[in-house]
């Protein structure tokens, strides 16, 4: 492999550290950390600045936020205090963090919010349809809003919203498309709480893989898998395990669904973190430019 | 025993289910269906993978492989399974991530740094970090 650096316990680095290769940290570095590889800080490591790496593992202290391109790990005994971004961040019991973390999963489950939850969503919301017709709906909570905020882009993008109350979009708009795009195969089959398990696990299956690759792209996929799959079977109505399987094959029926949040502007809000983790190479030359 | 104890008694959402309003209480629940509104317990919660809950959570050790928008507090253990996702503040005594799992938001962990060398400011409140 690469060369490897190691800074030993007892050993103390004031100043700015980077270049490629690995990096171990047993001692202590004071300053910032932007390497091409693989930093490691062991348990009697310590950090003081924040650290840019192809990826992470942090079993010691750091003062500073954790950027890895790839991933960020936090052993058990990890200390870190700032921000975690990586696109995935995985933390053992006993890592100890304060700050804010950001992985690509997030910003798919804030982007495609709709997507990823309408799915989950419209079972709530077939059932939230019960509700509105005995006008429980009418109980607004906070949290509701960030739901109804949640629900309302996709609803947009996918068809004209209409003025409706805040869960009703989203009961009007995902039940629809899929029942819509479902026709071809539809065959009633009603499997109703096997369905929403099977879905998850797949929704998470295509979750970590995409967290694998770049972050923007891959993203279609999962909401294509997500979306569909999920939606189908909470609401029961027609072919929810047929559904699944055409409408992530032939994109076409399903474009009503998921075409408008796919293509839609990415990341409204969350897209700064993004761009900032590009592929490894280019943040460094990138730096340079800076410098 | 009390384990089992309080899982006998354990309270379940079922898939299926939807709650809207507030579940508290001191018991353990898990939500395999639908939440919204706040969920404060005593005992553990956990959020099963087909749950989707909208509310503030807490409790005493919180596991989640669903979907939560909602600020998550666990007096023990957080831990977030792959495919759980959270969008929502964190905290948590300890807290657990597994790989594919997703978190959208704020940690929020009491500890010291541990470091001497990152001086007295590593040691006590939040507010000398930030």
């Amino acid at each position: 492999m690469n060369r490897t650096s190691r800074i030993p316990a007892g050993v103390i680095v004031e100043g700015q550290i980077r270049g490629q290769g690995d990096l171990v940290i047993a001692g202590l570095v004071e300053g910032t950390i932007d390497v091409d590889g693989l930093v490691v800080v062991e348990a009697t490591g310590q950090v003081r600045g924040p650290i840019r790496a192809r990826s992470l593992v942090v079993g010691g202290a750091v003062q500073g936020s954790l950027h890895a391109d790839e991933t960020v790990r936090l052993e058990a005994g990890a200390r870190v205090v700032g921000d975690v971004v990586a696109e995935r961040v995985t933390a053992a019991l006993g890592a100890m963090v304060r700050g804010r973390v950001r992985m690509a999963g997030a910003e798919r489950l804030d982007r495609t919010e709709g997507g990823t939850l309408r799915a989950p969503w419209s079972s709530a919301g077939t059932l939230t349809a019960a509700r509105t017709a005995a006008g429980m709906i009418a109980a607004p909570k906070q949290e509701r809003v960030a739901s109804a905020e949640v629900t309302d882009e996709p609803a947009k993008r996918t068809r004209t919203r209409p003025s409706a109350a805040t869960p009703t979009p989203t009961v009007a708009v995902a039940p629809t498309p899929t029942a819509r795009a479902i026709p071809p195969t539809s065959t009633p089959t009603p499997i109703p709480r096997v369905m929403p398990t099977a879905a998850t696990p797949t929704v998470t299956a295509t979750a970590s893989a995409s967290a694998i690759p770049a972050a923007t792209p891959i993203q279609a996929a999962p909401m294509q898998a997500a979306a569909p799959m999920q939606a189908a079977a909470p609401i029961q109505a027609a072919a929810p395990i047929q559904a699944a399987a055409p409408i992530q094959a032939a994109p076409i029926p399903a474009a009503p669904i998921q075409a408008a949040p796919i293509p839609a502007p990415p990341a409204p809000r969350r897209a700064p973190p993004l761009p900032q983790m590009p592929t490894v190479g280019r943040v460094r030359a990138h730096r340079k430019d800076n410098a | 025993m009390s384990e089992s104890g309080s899982r006998e008694r354990a309270g379940v959402i079922g898939a299926g289910l939807v709650v809207m309003g507030r579940i508290r209480g001191t018991g353990d629940v898990r939500v395999e269906g639908v939440v919204e509104g706040e969920i404060t317990l005593d005992g553990d919660v956990s959020l099963g993978a087909a749950a989707t809950v909208v509310a503030p959570v807490s409790g005493r050790s919180v596991e989640i492989e669903g979907e939560l928008h909602g600020n998550v507090s666990a007096s023990r253990d957080l831990t977030v399974r792959a495919g759980g996702r959270v969008r929502g503040d964190v905290r948590a005594a300890r807290l657990s991530i597994d790989d594919g799992a997703v978190i959208d938001g704020v940690l929020e962990m009491d500890f010291d740094l541990g470091a001497p060398d990152l001086g007295p400011g590593a040691f006590g409140s939040e507010g000398t970090h930030r």
